[in-house]
């Protein structure tokens, strides 16, 4: 798994590079959009980050060029700008993903693991874990067999968790996905919607859901 | 009058008919002097004949000798003028038989010719001569300049109405002329906006006041493209130069919570850095929407769509976040109509106004809230059960950096996003031609916040009605 990561800030490319390193996704770091061009004609890699504030261009212009020339690896965007219409824009001209600045290590690396899963992995429609059963086509969930009532934002919400279990995720992914914002309000709504869910679904040993201050939640 | 066009026509048309007038009247005055000037001479034509036939032969002629030839001489000339002589005493001597009973009055002092009327004649001019001892007046009937005038001011009647019509019509066209250069640039100074702030008004090869005013409002918009392109990079830049910094500040912070060795209270320290940091995110990014709404740079995505779905979706979240605080959640109505918005900073507006009404409604409180379509907008009210706002603060609470009350506790800080979620409800609500209003609930407490914006069908623009000042407490009970 290799990464390309086109970003001219130093300090923050290093800072990505190193925690990509980390999880073993060995990166190429690209500060300019020829650099980009050179690295990406010389070797394939599995996933690009790339920020849209480059000192020879604009990376909407990379990318575009990138798409129009076959080029089908899947991209992250990461920019400053963080409007919905940059975000549609980024999205329209076929970049897989957007991540606004300033972003949490533990969403990139969620991001970017979510990137490389869709290229290799086929959906399951029916998600388990430590007991509970959820069943994407009839949507229901079981515990140890026994129904649960959950509602229909509650059952967005733990289909998330399962398809990335025992992952961090952060509130604004989660709130993206649940209601395509990422305000600071929809992240209140999450807290009061996890309270629920952990009411909702009472393990007898660990708690199912691991709050990371600051950050989000993981399901263990 | 309400265009300018129309009073430029108007103010033609008064211009021309006011000079046809003045020109009729004087042109009559000016007969009336002219005629007048002729009749004098013709009398005075007229005394030099009588005094010719009465000095006719020799030596000195006795009175009645003399009034017998005047006599005679009117007789002659009874058709055009009468004659009346005076003595020394103003005694009259002689008067002509056409003046039947009537007399002509002695003349003015310091007026040898004059206008009178003649009883049994009618208007006549007076011309009075001196002759040794006899004062002889000669007057002329002026019935035919009577009616002379008369046709005068039938024709000038005539002549006025035509020029009314005409140059009403001139009026028009010239108006039409002088006002289409103004028109283009009408046009065009109405069609640049924050899309197209490089389109100039064409300016004509004269050089006049047309091309002088689309000159200035050309160097205007210069000013104005340069301005917006300052606030675009500043929207732009400010947001790259001060979220490059914080990214590597919250990436470092979480390095060191994730892999360094911290003490409880180290790690304490670098989670507040981090939620600080999620703060000054929040308050960046809502500066620059709010910037950004200013200078039109907020692209919508809208769409016409029934309001109703966006009510429901809503009322599921706000629901959980009610009963999460012991608040309870009313759907007053929810009738259904058409508009035409950016459903996710529509849902932006109301979860705003919702956590607004959860922060003053006390737990056991309620918020209501309603749906509806009226006069061509669709409403929404959001209300709720909690202390009101004082008067004061009721004018300003959607401005910027206004709060409706100071917050008690650190954590409220943060919730409140600086008090800019009101503020940018309103940026919302006028980037969708919309309108918004907070008022105190009657009969109160509590605090109500009314939306408008125009159906798509109609959209004039929106004014909240009267009568929702007074909506009656809710009855039915829906969540």
């Amino acid at each position: 798994m290799r990464i390309l990561l086109v970003e001219n800030e130093h300090k923050v490319a290093q800072i990505i590079k190193r925690s990509l390193e980390e999880v073993e996704y060995p990166t190429k770091i690209a500060g300019t959009c020829s650099a980009a061009n050179d690295a990406l004609a010389g070797s394939p890699y599995d996933a690009i980050i790339l920020d849209l504030g480059l000192p020879d261009g604009d990376g909407f212009t990379l990318l575009k060029e990138w798409r129009t020339h076959g080029f089908t690896e899947p991209i992250l965007i990461l920019s400053a700008r963080d409007e919905v219409h940059d975000r549609v824009r980024g999205l329209n001209m076929g970049a897989d993903d957007y991540l606004a600045k300033p972003f949490s290590m533990e969403e990139l690396l969620a991001r970017v693991r979510s990137l490389l899963r869709r290229h290799v992995e086929k959906k399951a429609t029916i998600l388990e874990h430590r007991g509970i059963r959820l069943d994407l086509v009839a949507h229901t969930v079981t515990l140890h067999g026994e129904p649960l009532d959950l509602t229909g934002r509650e059952f967005a919400l733990i289909e998330i968790f399962m398809q990335n279990q025992g992952r961090v995720l952060t509130r604004s992914l989660i709130t993206e996905k649940i209601w395509d914002s990422h305000d600071e309000l929809d992240a209140n709504l999450l807290d009061v919607y996890m309270r629920r869910l952990r009411k909702k679904i009472a393990l007898p040993d660990e708690p199912l859901f691991k709050t990371i201050r600051g950050v989000g939640y993981q399901m263990i | 009058m309400k265009s300018l066009g129309s009073r430029l026509t108007v103010w033609y048309v008064a211009v021309v008919m006011v000079t046809m007038i003045c020109a009729i009247l004087l042109g009559r005055w000016l007969m009336i002097k002219e005629m007048f000037r002729g009749y004098d001479v013709l009398n005075a034509a007229e005394f030099q004949e009588i005094r010719s036939r009465v000095e006719e032969g020799p030596g000195p002629i006795p009175q009645s000798e003399l009034l017998a030839r005047v006599a005679a001489h009117a007789r002659i000339d009874a058709a055009l003028y009468l004659f009346q002589i005076r003595d020394t005493d103003g005694r009259i001597i002689f008067r002509s038989d056409n003046m039947g009973a009537s007399v002509l009055e002695p003349n003015p002092p310091g007026t040898l010719n004059w206008t009178t009327r003649c009883e049994d004649v009618g208007p006549v001019r007076v011309s009075t001569f001196t002759e040794g001892p006899l004062t002889v007046q000669i007057a002329s009937p002026l019935r035919n300049v009577d009616h002379l005038f008369r046709s005068y001011f039938e024709v000038g009647l005539i002549v006025l109405g035509m020029v009314l019509v005409m140059s009403i019509f001139f009026g028009m066209w010239l108006k039409n002329m002088a006002l289409a250069p103004i028109r283009r640039i009408e046009r065009t100074a109405a069609r640049i906006s924050g899309d197209n702030l490089g389109e100039r008004i064409p300016v004509g090869a004269g050089n006049d006041e047309v091309t002088d005013l689309a000159r200035l409002l050309n160097r205007m918009f210069d000013r104005l493209e340069k301005s917006f392109f300052q606030l675009w990079r500043f929207a732009g830049n400010a947001s790259h130069e001060l979220k490059t910094p914080l990214s590597i500040i919250r990436l470092q912070s979480e390095k060191l919570l994730m892999h360094g060795s911290l003490s409880g209270a180290q790690q304490e320290s670098v989670q507040q850095q981090l939620e600080g940091i999620s703060r000054l995110t929040t308050v960046i990014e809502k500066l620059l929407f709010l910037a950004r709404s200013e200078v039109g740079a907020i692209h919508l995505n809208l769409k016409a769509q029934c309001t109703g779905a966006l009510i429901r979706a809503f009322c599921e979240d706000a629901s959980v976040l009610c009963e999460e605080v012991k608040v309870g959640f009313v759907i007053e109505k929810n009738i259904e109509t058409e508009a035409t918005f950016d459903a996710a900073l529509m849902r932006q507006v109301l979860l705003n106004l919702l956590s607004n009404a959860l922060r003053f409604t006390p737990p056991d409180g309620q918020v209501t809230l309603s749906s509806w379509a009226e006069g061509g907008c669709w409403w929404v009210s959001i209300e709720d059960t909690g202390p009101g706002l004082p008067a004061a603060v009721l004018e300003d609470v959607f401005e910027p950096f206004v709060r409706a009350v100071a917050p008690s506790t650190p954590a409220e800080e943060g919730k409140d996003g600086a008090g800019l979620g009101l503020a940018i409800c309103r940026s919302i609500m006028l980037l969708h031609h919309g309108s918004i209003r907070g008022e105190n609930r009657l009969p109160g407490p509590g605090f109500r916040v009314i939306l408008g914006m125009p159906c798509t069908q109609t959209r004039p623009p929106p004014a909240i009605p009267r009568w929702v000042r007074h909506v009656p407490e809710p009855e039915v009970a829906a969540p």
